[in-house]
């Protein structure tokens, strides 16, 4: 104890000017990189409950002005936001459940040491990861499974990512040691106990990072659902957002007359809006899971 | 507790797997399955309670075809394609027609996927979905419909008679039709942007309404000089704004420029017809050279937005919108309530000023507006193309050109019954184009109105195409047909849309540069031998050939 405080006290001392310098500086850019990350954050934020001319015209920077919630009322009465709302939570839950189903007992499979044929099962799961299919001959892979235009083209076909099974294979071969296998085998547990009753209690951590990139990579995926879906009854948020953004922006330069302007004004008037509603879920579920986020991925780096 | 959450686990596998294999089990034998829009839960369903024999021939003679359009914006409904009009014609045919809508914004892409992977449609409808090199890159995919018109399509037919434009529009340089054309009905003759001048300014500085290029640019002055908004701040008036686009050039030649008798095509490839009926690329004529002159002069007076060529087009939009009062004097629009929206009391329709040479030239923009090939299309998929062109036939009359305009009768269009037709103001206090783009294909899809039929039908006035109209009386003397027009839409050859390609976007880019360059810095007098000299280098004569010989061939497909 003693030995501590004067370590602290030494310290304290040690804090020579060009230390204290340097941390005004390390504080100063800190502070600088979040302002700079946070900003467009809050602008979006009072951006979707001001005048939408005054926003444009570069009037609002700081401070909200014109407040209204014509945006917010509007979006309750856009119904393609809330299918896709509906929609998109559908992907995420049914996405992240056949991802973890999928890649999180291959990983565990993968990693253990007396897996016949373990190189050639990695090299199988390595080599799609840098050579991919195409387009085309994908797209005529999930026509022939009859999987266009259904709820599961967005589950299914692409819940192997061979990233998440390397960095949990390389957890499991980290944290799981053979010899927790052989005390669990001489208590009398299975291959499957093993891994349900050990292994999964165990691996919370990498489960949680793994759900979550699986969880925010459907919530922002928008790429197959364009390729893959055609019924608007399916389509997920991102489509709508994207639909809402892009879309109205650009018909006024296309057609003449009100209708085109009718739509624009729409757009501009919701898309902030938007935008907070569509991303304000992901981000409240990002702190919780953030504590596993850091422990688990450091666990997976950690060699030994 | 081991064997709880096995089973347990086991039970999600399996539900997944079952999930999977439904999704499997969608059969599809083609264009005899009557909807194939079904999730492949439910036609599962069906073909367990349905003899095979049923499902393939339900109604008789019901034939099923798949037509995909595009939509510009999910915020206009589509419902209207099995409803009403559209309805009546699929039935009478005895169809069965799923239509695949997709929206501008995410078209390209599938449209790509779509043509490389041949997983085509039966049929494509809309001149939106498919461009010129689209078709011509991929002509084994579309059926050859030369031959099939003249038995099956009695309408078209005497639509190409009645108006040889449309016959000249949809053959190709080889003589065939590959697609079917359009032509709008009742559109303004003036049929393009009208110039709106901000009568409220005017009438605070007590100016009058200026009547030629030089007495508008003493007014535009006059604005921004004085206090004309009478805000007490003389400083904070816009003469003319803009937005940094693509096309600047190509919009400032048909509105601020045209004066000086620069009209060009919308279809911005800078491509006019001048006084002699000779295709001319306008940013090489000395009308334009003069034109930049008097644009620079403009600007340098500080009439010309200092953002013009930088804000972006929200930017523009919002000055031309400031509640409150607009802060610009001058726009150009289709109809001025488009262009400044609550702002529109201020504003006055400008009648086109004289030019440099005495004449009012204003934009006739119907040979790229109003009349269009591709906007019907059938792909060799097609089990029957016989029967989806007699279908497609049912859009050439008059009745269902009004229909597909701008809505179902009764719905959106009443049948006064003495053979008159009055277009309906939207219910839901939305605006009448609105409601045409929501109820009807609006500017797509086959359409064509004998001129005569135009006059049988009423619009309300207040209201988009009422207003346009109402205001076309003021310039619509000023329409010449043969003199200053833009490039007409014409066939090229896939060869020719290759060349179009690689030399019209570096030319037309250098052109886009220089333009802006010489109204902000000047020096267009010293440096425009150079200019000409470096298009020279880029092959500008070979572009320009190309467009001559397809005008050429367009015009002798006109007469024949």
């Amino acid at each position: 104890m003693k030995q501590e405080k004067i370590m602290i006290r030494r310290t304290r001392i040690k804090d020579s000017m060009g230390d204290r310098v340097f941390n005004i500086i390390l504080y100063a850019v800190a502070v600088l990189i979040l302002l700079i990350t946070l900003y467009p954050m809050y602008f979006i934020i009072i951006a979707s409950f001001s005048n939408p001319t005054m926003v444009s015209n570069g009037e609002i920077l700081l401070v909200p002005k014109g407040i209204n919630f014509k945006a917010y009322d509007q979006l309750f009465h856009h119904d393609p936001l809330w299918v896709g709302y509906r929609n998109t939570i559908f992907y995420v839950i049914a996405g992240t459940i056949v991802t973890l189903c999928v890649n999180i007992p291959a990983a565990y499979a993968l990693s253990r040491k007396n897996l016949f044929g373990r190189r050639l099962f990695n090299l199988f799961y390595i080599i799609p990861m840098f050579f991919t299919g195409g387009l085309i001959p994908t797209y005529f892979v999930i026509k022939d499974f009859n999987l266009l235009d259904t709820f599961w083209v967005m589950v299914i076909p692409f819940s192997v990512v061979t990233y998440y099974i390397i960095v949990a294979r390389t957890f499991f071969s980290n944290s799981i040691s053979e010899d927790l296998w052989e005390a669990a085998q001489l208590d009398g547990c299975g291959y499957l106990g093993f891994f349900f009753r050990i292994v999964l209690p165990l691996s919370k951590a990498i489960i949680a990072v793994i759900a979550l990139w699986a969880a925010v990579g459907q919530w922002n995926s928008y790429f197959n659902a364009l390729i893959y879906l055609k019924d608007p009854a399916l389509q997920p948020l991102q489509i709508v957002l994207r639909n809402i953004l892009i879309q109205n922006k650009s018909i006024a330069s296309m057609t003449t007359g009100a209708a085109a302007l009718e739509a624009q004004q729409l757009a501009e008037l919701i898309k902030y809006a938007v935008i907070v509603v569509s991303s304000l879920p992901i981000m409240c579920l990002y702190p919780f899971v953030q504590k596993y986020f850091n422990q688990g991925v450091m666990l997976g780096s950690l060699k030994g | 507790m081991k064997s709880i959450k096995q089973w347990i686990s086991l039970l999600l596998v399996s539900v997944f797997l079952l999930g999977a294999l439904a999704g499997c089990n969608s059969s599809d034998d083609g264009s005899n399955q009557p909807s194939s829009g079904q999730s492949g839960i439910s036609q599962e369903e069906s073909a367990e309670k349905s003899t095979p024999e049923e499902v393939s021939d339900p109604g008789g003679d019901v034939t099923s075809f798949n037509i995909a359009t595009v939509r510009y914006t999910d915020t206009w409904p589509i419902d209207f394609l099995k409803e009403g009009f559209m309805k009546e014609i699929e039935e009478k045919h005895g169809l069965d027609l799923n239509w695949q809508v997709y929206y501008s914004s995410d078209w390209s892409e599938q449209k790509s996927l779509l043509l490389a992977s041949g997983d085509l449609p039966d049929a494509f409808m809309g001149s939106i979905t498919l461009n010129a090199s689209d078709v011509s890159q991929n002509k084994s995919f579309f059926v050859d419909l030369t031959d099939l018109i003249g038995d099956n399509m009695p309408n078209l037919t005497a639509a190409f008679e009645d108006e040889p434009q449309l016959k000249a529009i949809a053959t190709d340089r080889e003589g065939k039709i590959f697609s079917l054309p359009k032509k709008l009905p009742k559109r303004p003759e003036v049929c393009g942007t009208v110039a709106y001048i901000n009568q409220e300014w005017l009438d605070n500085l007590g100016l009058d309404t200026p009547t030629t290029y030089l007495e508008l640019e003493a007014v535009l002055e006059a604005f921004i000089r004085e206090d004309a908004d009478g805000d007490g701040d003389p400083n904070n008036e816009i003469g003319l704004t803009g937005s940094a686009g693509d096309y600047v050039l190509s919009n400032d030649l048909r509105n601020i420029l045209r004066p000086f008798a620069t009209m060009v095509s919308r279809e911005n490839n800078y491509m006019g017809i001048d006084g002699n009926g000779t295709p001319v690329f306008m940013p090489v004529q000395e009308n334009y050279k003069e034109a930049v002159k008097w644009m620079r002069g403009l600007y340098e007076k500080g009439i010309i937005d200092p953002e013009y060529f930088t804000q972006e087009s929200t930017m523009a939009t919002a000055k031309r919108k400031t509640e409150g009062g607009s802060q610009v004097g001058l726009v150009y629009g289709w109809t001025a309530d488009a262009e400044v929206s609550t702002n529109v009391d201020q504003f006055a329709l400008l009648e086109e000023v004289a030019g440099p040479d005495g004449n009012h030239y204003v934009e006739n923009g119907s040979n790229t507006l109003d009349i269009s090939d591709r906007e019907f299309m059938i792909t060799t998929n097609c089990s029957d193309p016989a029967k989806l062109l007699q279908w497609a036939d049912e859009f050439y009359t008059d009745l269902s050109s009004l229909q597909t305009f701008y809505g179902s009768i009764p719905q959106q269009v009443a049948d006064n019954g003495d053979g008159t037709y009055s277009v309906l103001k939207p219910s839901d206090g939305t605006s009448l184009d609105t409601s045409a783009w929501s109820n009807s294909l609006r500017d797509f899809g086959p359409k064509y109105m004998s001129p005569s039929f135009y006059d049988k039908i009423s619009l309300p006035e207040d209201q988009g195409d009422g207003i346009k109209l109402a205001d076309d009386i003021v310039n619509a003397k000023y329409v010449t047909t043969d003199k200053n027009i833009g490039f007409p839409l014409v066939q090229y050859t896939e060869d020719e849309l290759g060349q179009i390609a690689t030399l019209g976007i570096d030319i037309n880019k250098y052109c886009e540069v220089q333009y802006a360059h010489w109204v902000v810095n000047g020096g267009i007098e010293e440096e425009w031998d150079a200019y000409l000299a470096q298009l020279e280098t880029m092959n500008l004569p070979a572009l320009v050939g190309i467009y001559e010989d397809a005008y050429e061939y367009y015009l002798q497909s006109m007469e024949s």
